[in-house]
């Protein structure tokens, strides 16, 4: 059976990978709120099945523009993860971390950015990792500001060689808990093909007699 | 230029390929390190675009999406214009996209866009199609635009508007 197959025909699966993803989300929420010292809440991942093409609507619009930071992971499993955040979420987070209103954004706002996306990833990875006493290593990430579809290129870019449909997972957080000075953002993960297969081996939902 | 009516877009995604005749607007969003490849034939107003995100099919696994691959996706459009009307000799081509969207990272897949336009314009070379315009490369996302009544090319970006090509 291959990837389109098994991510297609297999609801068991992908309930499977959502609390996978539940376990990473959960452990980066709670990095992210010792860190900046505000509540953070995480929605229940929503795992996205589609074609490639069809992807971009269920994440958003596609020229909306955000804040998008990506990187790469590799080891024992492999994927994309991009972070998206809106531009007042940006400048909401400034504010709470760096305690000054920002106008335009600079530079500085941008690494900050950068740092929040390495954290929330790291943590992300770390917590899948330990559950299942794997090897997890991340890029350094990277940040852009463009719309939307272009943030997701490169992360469909990646496993669109294999196959023609994404598996795809979105989580949402929302930051603080003041209704005027709430941040909101997702997180996207685009695991490999591969790595999807080997999460249900290691899970024990697939032998590997069930796939090519 | 002419104002955009909603109800004559047609958002060609990723791996997508469409062709108009006469009327209506083609529109890639959103082009990031993607090429978006247009063509026109002015005589008979017949355009069409494909939204390649991958250089090479020939790693990959068999596909119902034949625009995801430059090698493939460019000799489709062309086979889709031929089919409808349009004559090789006449075509006007042009392409956008192919950005390094994210600067810093290591990973070899961040170079996807300079080798997606790179294998286009191979591939429109070996099918003896001229380049007429092009919008590729820097590090910013590109919407690619073909209006089909008047066969103009436009590219839109979120720093510098809209600009025809």
């Amino acid at each position: 059976m291959d990837f389109d197959k098994l991510i297609t025909q297999n609801p068991l699966f992908i309930d499977a990978f959502r609390e996978i993803n539940n376990i990473g989300s959960g452990n980066a929420a709670s990095a992210v709120a010792s860190m900046i010292g505000q509540k953070v809440d995480i929605t229940v991942p929503s795992v996205i099945v589609e074609k490639i093409p069809n992807v971009i609507e269920k994440i958003g619009a596609p020229d909306e523009v955000a804040f998008g930071v990506q990187l790469t992971y590799e080891g024992e499993l492999d994927g994309v993860i991009l972070l998206v955040f809106k531009e007042d979420t940006v400048k909401k987070l400034a504010k709470l971390l760096m305690g000054m209103e920002v106008e335009e954004i600079d530079d500085m706002t941008i690494s900050m950015i950068q740092e929040i996306g390495n954290i929330v990833s790291a943590s992300f990875l770390n917590a899948i990792a330990t559950f299942f006493s794997v090897q997890i290593l991340p890029s350094p990430p990277s940040a852009a500001y463009d719309m939307l579809q272009a943030l997701l290129n490169l992360a469909l870019a990646s496993i669109a060689a294999e196959t023609d449909y994404a598996l795809v997972v979105k989580t949402e957080f929302v930051i603080g808990d003041d209704e005027t000075n709430k941040a909101e953002g997702w997180i996207v993960n685009v695991p490999s093909p591969d790595s999807f297969i080997k999460l249900l081996k290691l899970m024990g939902l697939l032998g590997d007699e069930d796939v090519e | 230029m002419r104002m955009l009516n909603n109800k004559n877009i047609v958002h060609v995604g990723i791996g997508q390929s469409f062709v108009l005749k006469k009327t209506g607007i083609l529109m890639a969003i959103g082009l990031g390190s993607c090429v978006g490849v247009g063509m026109y034939d002015p005589v008979e107003k017949i355009g069409g675009m494909v939204h390649i995100l991958l250089p090479d099919s020939k790693v990959g696994k068999p596909t119902d999406l034949p625009g995801k691959f430059a090698d493939k996706g460019v000799p489709h459009l062309l086979d889709m214009m031929l089919e409808a009307g349009a004559k090789k000799e006449r075509l006007i081509v042009k392409i956008a996209g192919g950005a390094s969207m994210f600067k810093t990272s290591q990973s070899p897949i961040m170079d996807i866009g300079s080798r997606n336009v790179a294998a286009v314009k191979k591939v429109l070379k070996e099918l003896g199609l001229p380049l007429h315009g092009e919008a590729v490369g820097g590090n910013e996302g590109k919407t690619f635009i073909l209006d089909v009544a008047t066969g103009k090319f436009y590219v839109r970006t979120v720093r510098g508007g809209q600009v025809e090509i």
